[in-house]
């Protein structure tokens, strides 16, 4: 049943990647390198391990137990930055839409977009720029139907890193908007 | 009236021929630089432990404003404590200009009388002498009073040196969880007093104009809220908890009204509160963050800053009665990251977050002539405050990883770290000249 | 009607007053040999002896006259005569004299007119000399004149060489005074600056004035703010500057110490 699941959530992960190539939100740019390829590791992740048969799913068909699943989609919840950007990543839509899917079928289950900064420039603008970020992903998913009180949106700027380096790989990894489950 | 204007025309001929007589020398250049002073460590008559050294003290706060460059001990060639036992020659020999020499008497009561007088080498005069009475406690005070006298009876301008400063220290308690402090010091960084204390973040440090509250950003209830704490009392209440951002609160130099951003309405906009009436004021208009928002001097105006045009950079938008007039210009070009800025009193220079090459460093625009100036020379430099005389600045930078608070002098002469023991040090506000207990 | 009319009218007339005249001085001429020494005794006599004269002697005595009157007709006659030609010839003589006269006349007016035309031959030639003169005294003065110009001329030239000679020595004094003054504002410059340190940031466009007094050794004796730049640090790095440069570089000349170097300025204008 498990793998039968992981199935289709490969299968909704290239779904979502074709229709977000055409979806209204096109990213500029400016990728960076280092998080690039760790988001594409990730990705491979699943790729790899799965088998890509032609079976249809999508966040809209998973059960509230997948929020505690470390397998699911689901577990996914970090979204990560470029610098000075508050734009979603291409590779982190798909991410994003299984959580709008999954939020749109469980209208009682809300969340927390917690958006943040890495430690460099000036804090409040760091304060900004995080809410900044989370609230471009509470656009896409809102646009993909979650209810907007099912979003609450808050930001720690750089207050709250989540690598303690000083370096590119920590600040990579704190340019970063946090997707928690209220509740779970 | 003919005649009188004769008179003037030939007595200001007459001049004129007396001046060209007299041969002038004009020098049009000389070696920048601090001006040499040197301190001798103050004679200590009575008994007991001898408390900190007033000499130091004094030497590093002329050393801090950039102004001045003090002798190190081992150049003192001798070491008199009062001006009648110098010998100005000697001194003028070390090509030093001023020297300053007193002692420190034990009092009956535990006190100390301090005497202390500046002298002009060169001319072999005194300058500046005081007789000062000095709690046993407040002798580091009465150091940065000493401080204050020498640097305005030299440069004319008021010291700030008997001051203080605010800032957030992060430590980590027993359990290894953070804890986040609100302080406050003298301006160079001694007597710290924790006012308050928190597992959430604390933000964004602002004195109100006569110096005794603090409005700062909390995280105690999980999102930024603005607070307002007596620094005496220490009793703070909850001022602003908008949904969304609460944050960057800058207190006005009235004293009535808190410049501070909100995204209740969407995206982080700066907004002026009425601090009684709690009546808001919109200030901007833009999809981009506006936030940072700093006071010209008077009220005049308010500095923000704004990614509306792509990038982080100051704007400025003029206030009648705290109402924007026309739109908001922006003032910084250099470099594609200029942010919060701390204008000084006079409004001569905002100081901003600049970044260049991917370092931040703190950077001083003079308004009038338009020069950008970078001062420091860190990787993170941040939260630049300037001193109420508007010629330091303080400024948070890292050391080893870890965060503290340096002085930089307007010019970036002068660069001097304030020690702390422990921590992370971090957004440092300078306070006003007076504290009013 | 004057006697000489009356002679002119009748000569005779004339001829009678001369001889009655002759007569009465004869006859008085007489009386008078007679009676030499005492006039008036005789006199008196000769009244007392009349009476006692006699009557044939009366008539001798008119015989006598008779005669006497009768030669005396005679006489008359001829001095009738005499007088007649007399007349004629003395008319004659009036004529010739008047001719005379007239000719004198004449000659007087000829003369006169000769000697105004002399006069005004005269004056011409007095003034004519005069004019000589005058042009003599013009040229001699023209020449004076010319010989005064050239010699002020001459003097004026010597003096203008004098003059040449010592502006070229003022002129070289100076330009040494100059020289000196330019090496001792150089090397006091120097001084000065070097000994000068102030920062930027006390302000932009500050100028002061420091005045200075020196002691012949250029000892500073005194440096004070003449012209302040308004900013005190700014002030005091200046007056500082010029006390650490103590002493200064000074000319050994006492007089251009005295006139130059004793009292001056140092302005202090980073801004050029």
């Amino acid at each position: 049943m498990i793998k039968l699941m992981r199935y289709f959530i490969v299968l909704s992960v290239v779904v979502t990647l074709a229709g977000c190539n055409l979806g209204p939100l096109k990213k500029r740019g400016g990728k960076s390198a280092d998080t690039t390829t760790e988001i594409q590791d990730e990705k491979n992740k699943y790729t790899d391990k799965e088998d890509s048969t032609a079976k249809f799913s999508s966040g809209e068909s998973m059960d509230v137990s997948s929020l505690n699943d470390p397998n699911s989609p689901l577990s996914q919840r970090v979204l990560y930055f470029d610098l000075d950007s508050s734009q979603i990543k291409d590779e982190d839509r798909e991410v994003v839409t299984v959580h709008a899917e999954f939020l749109a079928a469980h209208s009682d289950i809300t969340i927390v977009l917690e958006g943040h900064a890495d430690e460099r420039g000036s804090r409040e603008y760091n304060i900004a720029l995080g809410e900044k970020r989370a609230k471009t992903v509470k656009q896409l998913m809102t646009l993909q139907g979650v209810a907007e009180n099912q979003i609450q949106v808050i930001s720690f700027g750089e207050e709250r890193p989540v690598a303690l380096g000083h370096d590119a790989s920590a600040w990579n990894l704190n340019r970063r908007v946090e997707i928690l489950y209220t509740g779970y | 009236m003919l005649r009188k204007s004769i008179l003037i025309l030939f007595s200001w001929l007459l001049v004129n021929s007396l001046a060209h007589a007299i041969l002038t020398i004009e020098i049009t250049s000389g070696s920048e630089g601090a001006q040499p002073i040197a301190i001798v460590p103050f004679q200590w008559v009575g008994k007991g432990t001898r408390p900190a050294s007033l000499k130091n003290i004094i030497a590093a706060d002329l050393q801090r404003s950039g102004q001045f460059s003090p002798l190190p001990n081992k150049d003192l060639i001798s070491q008199p404590h009062q001006g009648t036992e110098v010998k100005y020659k000697t001194w003028r020999a070390l090509n030093v200009g001023y020297l300053v020499v007193g002692k420190i008497q034990v009092m009956a009561d535990d006190s100390y009388q301090i005497q202390f007088q500046l002298l002009d080498v060169f001319k072999g005069r005194q300058l500046a002498g005081y007789s000062i009475r000095s709690l046993n406690s407040g002798l580091r005070r009465t150091a940065h009073h000493i401080s204050d006298i020498i640097y305005k009876t030299i440069t004319g301008e008021e010291g700030a040196f008997n001051t203080h400063i605010s800032y957030i220290t992060v430590t980590k308690d027993k359990q290894n969880k953070k804890r986040y402090q609100l302080a406050i010091a003298d301006a160079d960084g001694y007597n710290e007093k924790i006012i308050y204390s928190s597992s959430q973040p604390l933000m964004s440090p602002s004195w109100s104009p006569d110096g005794t509250r603090l409005a700062y950003v909390s995280f105690l209830n999980g999102r930024p809220e603005i607070y307002v704490q007596n620094i005496f009392s220490a009793k703070k209440e909850k001022l602003v908890s908008f949904k969304g951002l609460n944050n960057a609160p800058r207190w006005s130099p009235d004293g009535k009204h808190l410049a501070l951003t909100l995204s209740k309405d969407g995206n982080p906009e700066i907004y002026i509160m009425n601090i009684n009436s709690r009546k808001l004021t919109r200030i901007t208009r833009s999809y981009a963050i506006d936030t940072e928002p700093e006071w010209l001097p008077g009220g005049k105006g308010l500095i923000f800053t704004s990614d509306r045009g792509g990038s982080p950079q100051l704007y400025e938008v003029k206030l009648n009665r705290n109402k924007p007039i026309g739109r908001a210009q922006r003032l910084t070009f250099e470099g594609n990251y200029n942010s919060r800025a701390s204008v000084s009193n006079d409004g001569r220079y905002i100081a901003m977050v600049h970044r260049t090459q991917g370092k931040f460093r703190i950077a001083v625009l003079e308004r009038e002539t338009k020069h950008f100036n970078v001062l420091t020379n860190g990787n993170l430099d941040e939260s630049p405050s300037f001193a109420p005389n508007g010629r330091m600045i303080i400024y948070a930078t890292e050391e080893k990883f870890r965060g503290i608070l340096s002085v930089v002098s307007v010019d970036g002469r002068a660069r001097q770290r304030l020690s702390f023991k422990q921590g992370d040090v971090r957004e440092p506000v300078w306070s006003p000249y007076k504290i009013n207990k | 009607m004057t006697i000489w009319q009356t002679i002119r009218n009748n000569p005779s007339v004339l001829a009678w007053a001369i001889i009655i005249h002759v007569l009465a001085f004869i006859a008085i001429g007489v009386s008078f040999k007679s009676s030499d020494p005492k006039i008036s005794t005789f006199k008196k006599e000769k009244v007392i002896e009349a009476i006692a004269v006699d009557e044939s002697k009366i008539q001798e005595e008119i015989n006598k006259l008779k005669k006497a009157d009768k030669r005396k007709k005679r006489d008359q006659k001829r001095l009738q005569d005499k007088a007649k030609k007399a007349k004629k010839d003395r008319k004659k003589e009036e004529r010739k004299l008047q001719a005379i006269k007239k000719k004198q006349k004449e000659q007087e007016v000829i003369n006169k007119k000769k000697s105004i035309k002399e006069n005004k031959r005269l004056a011409e030639i007095e003034r004519k000399q005069k004019e000589t003169q005058n042009e003599l005294n013009k040229l001699e003065k023209q020449q004076q004149e010319k010989k005064a110009l050239l010699e002020k001329e001459e003097k004026d030239r010597q003096e203008k060489i004098a003059e040449k000679k010592r502006a070229s020595e003022k002129r070289k004094r100076e330009e040494h005074e100059n020289a000196e003054i330019e090496k001792y504002r150089y090397l006091i410059n120097n001084k000065v600056s070097r000994n000068w340190i102030y920062l930027d940031s006390y302000g932009k466009g500050l100028v002061c004035i420091i005045e200075i007094r020196l002691l012949p050794s250029g000892d500073v004796l005194s440096a004070n703010v003449i012209q302040s730049s308004g900013n005190i640090a700014f002030d005091r790095s200046a007056e500082l500057a010029a006390m650490r440069a103590s002493p200064f570089p000074v000319p050994k000349s006492t007089d251009l110490f005295q006139r130059k170097f004793r009292k001056m300025n140092v302005k202090f204008n980073p801004t050029k």
